[in-house]
C-alpha cells in the first residue's frame, strides 16, 4: 500500500512536470519588433566669412581668417591717427535645416580708452532660419578724443554669438 | 494610499527629471569673433635743448636756462642792468614721434611782477613779434612760426626746429623803472598738432 502511494505521487508529480513542461512549451512566441531610426535634420550654424574691412583714416587691416571648424574668426588692424577706424563684415550661415536663434550676444569689455569696439546689424532674439545667413558689422576705433600718446596701445575683443535651436 | 502617492510622485518627478534633461539637450553652437587692434604710431614732440645764443648784449647775464618737466617745458633766467642789455636763448624742438606735426598756435604772455599781464597778442604768424610799450623788459622771438610744421622722426634734420626768444632791457627808458618792472615773466607757449598727411 505504501508502495502504491508512492508510485501514485510519483505519476502525479511526472504528470504535473508534464503540464508544466508542455505548458511552458506550449504558447510560447516571440514577437520581434524591428525598427531603423534616421536623423533627418541637421544642426550646422556656422561662421561663413569675415571680410577684409573698411579701413578709414589711415587704419589698416593685418590679417583676418575663419577657422576651420568655422566656429571661431579673427582679425587684426593697426591704427596711427586719432579718429582711425576699420569696419568688418561677418557672415554667420545656418547650413542646417534647424531653424536657429540667437540666444546671447556677449561683448568683451574695453579695458584701454584709445581703442574702442562697437557692433551693428545683430541682436539678441534674431532668428536664422535654416539655409539662411546674417551679416553684421564689427567696427574698431582709435579714439578721435585722444591728445596724447596713449600708454597702452593694444586692445583685445572677445565677441561671442551663443545661437541655439528654435522652438518649433 | 500613502505608498501608492510616493510611488506617483516619484514617478512625476522622474518625469519632470527627463523633459529637462530633453530640452537643455536640443543643439546649441557659440560663434566667437576675437579681434586685437594696435596703434603702431607715435606722437612725441619735445623740447630737447635751451641755450644761451652767443654772447649777452652789454652787461646783462645768464643765470640759468634747462628743459624741465618731461621736454615739455624749458625755463630761463636772465639779468638786465642797463637799458639795451639783452640775452637770447636759442631753444630747439624735436619730433621724435612717427607722425608728422604742425605748429598750430603760438601765444607769447609777459607778466609784469605786480602789474597784471602784459599780453603780447595772439597767436601770429610773422616772425620777430616783440612787444613793448612802457615795460621795461620786453621779449620777443624769432626763427618759429604758426603753421610750420615738422616731419616724422628721421636723420635729415626736418623733424626739429630751433629758434630763438630774447629779453631785453628796453632801451627806450630813460628812468629808474617802477619796481613792479623789475621782474617780469615770460609764457611762450607751442601747441603743435599731428599734420595732415
Amino acid at each position: 500500500m505504501e508502495q502504491r502511494n508512492k508510485n501514485i505521487i510519483i505519476g502525479g508529480l511526472l504528470a504535473v512536470l508534464v503540464v508544466m513542461a508542455v505548458g511552458y512549451a506550449a504558447f510560447a512566441t516571440q514577437l520581434n519588433i524591428n525598427g531603423i531610426a534616421n536623423i533627418e535634420s541637421r544642426w550646422d550654424v556656422h561662421i561663413q566669412s569675415i571680410d577684409e574691412g573698411s579701413p578709414s583714416g589711415t587704419a589698416a587691416n593685418v590679417k583676418t581668417d575663419v577657422e576651420q571648424d568655422r566656429l571661431k574668426a579673427m582679425f587684426e588692424c593697426t591704427f596711427k591717427s586719432p579718429g582711425d577706424s576699420i569696419t568688418y563684415t561677418v557672415e554667420v550661415k545656418n547650413e542646417g535645416n534647424l531653424n536657429a536663434v540667437l540666444d546671447n550676444i556677449v561683448f568683451s569689455e574695453e579695458e584701454n580708452p584709445a581703442i574702442t569696439y562697437s557692433y551693428d546689424g545683430i541682436n539678441i532674439s534674431d532668428e536664422l532660419p535654416a539655409t539662411e545667413s546674417r551679416q553684421f558689422t564689427v567696427t574698431v576705433t582709435y579714439n578721435p578724443a585722444v591728445t596724447s600718446q596713449p600708454a597702452v596701445i593694444t586692445e583685445a575683443l572677445t565677441m561671442t554669438l551663443s545661437y541655439s535651436q528654435k522652438e518649433a | 494610499m500613502e505608498q501608492r502617492n510616493k510611488n506617483l510622485f516619484i514617478g512625476g518627478l522622474l518625469a519632470i527629471v527627463l523633459v529637462m534633461a530633453v530640452g537643455y539637450a536640443a543643439f546649441a553652437t557659440q560663434l566667437n569673433i576675437n579681434g586685437t587692434a594696435t596703434i603702431e604710431s607715435r606722437w612725441e614732440v619735445k623740447i630737447t635743448d635751451i641755450s644761451v645764443s652767443g654772447d649777452p648784449t652789454g652787461t646783462a647775464t645768464s643765470k640759468s636756462s634747462a628743459v624741465t618737466e618731461g621736454n615739455l617745458a624749458a625755463t630761463f633766467e636772465s639779468e638786465l642792468v642797463a637799458p639795451g642789455d639783452s640775452v637770447t636763448y636759442n631753444v630747439t624742438v624735436e619730433n621724435t614721434g612717427t607722425l608728422p606735426a604742425k605748429l598750430n598756435a603760438i601765444t607769447f604772455n609777459q607778466t609784469n611782477n605786480g602789474t597784471g599781464t602784459a599780453e603780447a597778442g595772439d597767436a601770429v604768424e610773422n616772425q620777430g613779434t616783440s612787444y613793448e610799450g612802457d615795460n621795461a623788459i620786453v621779449y620777443s622771438y624769432t626763427g618759429i612760426s604758426v603753421n610750420s610744421t615738422l616731419a616724422a622722426a628721421n636723420d635729415s634734420d626736418t623733424d626739429k626746429v630751433t629758434f630763438q626768444v630774447t629779453v631785453t632791457y628796453n632801451d627806450k627808458i630813460k628812468t629808474q623803472p617802477d619796481a613792479k618792472q623789475l621782474k617780469s615773466n615770460l609764457k611762450m607757449v607751442l601747441s603743435y598738432v599731428q599734420a595732415d598727411a
